[in-house]
């Protein structure tokens, strides 16, 4: 009983960790009515798709933040031993419940925050819209969360600079890009294509200028595409890196 | 007795030397969200002079101040001793013939000696650096600010033994303390600068000791208080908050200390 009550403590623990995010932004917006052209709603949607994204990869590919730790105790040798695929075994190892704070307060920012972006009558076709969206930014951070246990095979200690990339792109990508420096701005959109997780195909579905990420409107329309490619890479170099584990005999 | 406790800082101290590598990295990652906060907060600013008080330079020196004291001050989270108690180390401390809170309370001093000189300050200097803001400063102000520093130092340290200490009376406190230490982290002026707060909840914040680990030394590096009166003013609040979390720090410990020397554990 106690466990079940620890663990609920932590979905809470989670959620409120999201949920100060979110208050943050809303008192922020009390002391202005946009941000460069974005106002509350239109920002929370941001907010919500990226924390939404940023969940469901750490829901799913919690296996992977344990994965250093695997290797440290050996346990990935008896991974490699099994018939089953090493990287589907990591990848279920470990399933990160109380990420579901996370999750909820995503999803109920957006379900709050569309209505008050579009129409009525549009808010549910614009959700089936963002859908996929959502599914290719999740593929998008769990690249990043791949490509982060692979690196451990060489480091073994996992690496702090990637929590730049991760927490520090989902708090980036909760707001509009064009509050950021261009440099910032450059390196999302054409380095690192973050920006497609919610931004660009947000701000092209609003009509809003993409001036901030200098692309051409019609290419938001490949927007999961970008996660969907860096998935792709991501599981390329978890197999390189695998293959390279096995020739140096641990 | 002294002495001893000199020894404890100065091991701590030399420890965190060790970790230089992650200590580079972790400098890394603060100064990154450094420049995310100063973005966000100077669109919020846009063309106006300031908000809540802060006008541009004070919106890159508290973003700069709330990076530099992560690591000093544990803001995201110290869980030393409730390691110790779920090890079973903090049963052995109780029974050593020092003082808990005085020998942890040296320990934490070193560390965050250590995190100060080698990662606070930098980080600060850069962003004053590459903002290019004059800090003005006086003797006075510099002496007011080490004050605040040291008070808002046991503050926070105190505050982290309280709610480690759930630790000796919940199975699995990780919970509980996590969300302790995020709200703190949201009501000190960590997430966003107080002044921004709606009255209502700045009010609720004043009731709380958070407001007086962030928010007082940073409103000296930013000149708000208007003469040495109100320097002496703000100290004094500081002052009280110290004293009270320290006496709850104390009395919690020895609660917990009761509970588990007796009960075994």
């Amino acid at each position: 009983m106690q466990y079940r009550t620890s663990f609920l403590l932590e979905v809470l623990a989670n959620f409120c960790y999201a949920f100060i995010d979110l208050a943050a932004t809303i008192i922020l917006f009390t002391h202005t009515p946009a941000l460069k052209g974005w106002n509350l709603a239109e920002t929370a949607l941001l907010l919500g798709m990226t924390n939404t994204s940023f969940a469901l990869a750490e829901l799913i590919g919690g296996g992977f933040d344990l994965f250093p730790q695997m290797i440290r105790q050996g346990g990935f040798d008896q991974v490699l031993v099994r018939p089953l695929g090493h990287f589907f075994q990591v990848m279920t190892s470990e399933f990160v419940l109380r990420r579901f704070g996370r999750l909820t307060q995503g999803l109920m920012v957006i379900a709050v925050a569309l209505p008050r972006v579009f129409a009525w009558k549009t808010v549910f076709g614009m959700a089936a819209l963002l859908l996929p969206v959502i599914a290719g930014g999740a593929l998008f951070y769990l690249a990043i969360f791949i490509v982060q246990a692979t690196v451990a095979i060489w480091t073994v200690e996992s690496l702090e600079v990637f929590s730049i990339i991760t927490n520090g792109g989902n708090e980036v990508l909760s707001h509009p890009l064009d509050i950021f420096h261009p440099v910032l701005r450059r390196f999302f959109t054409y380095i690192l294509p973050m920006a497609f997780i919610n931004y660009i195909p947000v701000a092209a579905i609003m009509g809003k200028p993409l001036t901030a990420a200098g692309v051409p409107p019609w290419i938001a329309w490949f927007s999961p595409l970008f996660g969907v490619g860096a998935f792709l890479l991501a599981r390329r170099f978890w197999d390189y890196g695998v293959r390279h584990y096995q020739s140096t005999g641990s | 007795m002294f002495s001893a406790y000199w020894k404890l800082a100065e091991i701590a101290f030399k420890r965190q030397i060790v970790y230089r590598a992650a200590n580079l990295a972790g400098m890394a990652t603060n100064i990154c969200w450094g420049f995310f906060r100063i973005y966000l907060l100077l669109a919020v600013l846009g063309s106006g002079k300031e908000i809540g008080g802060l006008d541009h330079d004070g919106i890159i020196i508290y973003a700069g101040f709330t990076q530099a004291i992560i690591a000093p001050l544990k803001i995201y989270g110290g869980w030393d001793l409730l390691r110790a108690i779920k090890s079973g180390e903090a049963i052995s401390d109780f029974c050593k013939p020092i003082d808990f809170y005085s020998m942890w309370y040296a320990r934490d001093c070193g560390q965050a000696a250590y995190q100060l000189i080698a990662r606070g300050l930098p980080i600060m200097l850069l962003f004053l650096v590459v903002f290019k803001i004059q800090l003005k400063l006086s003797a006075l102000k510099g002496l007011a600010f080490l004050i605040s520093m040291s008070m808002a130092l046991n503050i926070s340290f105190s505050w982290r033994m309280i709610y480690n200490a759930i630790g000796f009376w919940v199975l699995d406190a990780r919970g509980i303390a996590i969300m302790a230490n995020a709200i703190s982290e949201f009501l000190m002026g960590f997430t966003i600068p107080v002044s921004l707060f709606p009255e209502w909840l700045q009010q609720v914040v004043s009731l709380t000791p958070f407001s007086a680990i962030l928010d007082i030394p940073l409103a000296i590096l930013l000149d708000r208080p208007a003469g040495t009166e109100e320097v002496f003013l703000l100290l004094g609040r500081q002052l009280f908050w110290t004293i009270a979390m320290f006496i709850t720090a104390r009395l919690i410990l020895r609660a917990g200390a009761k509970k588990v020397v007796i009960q075994g554990g």
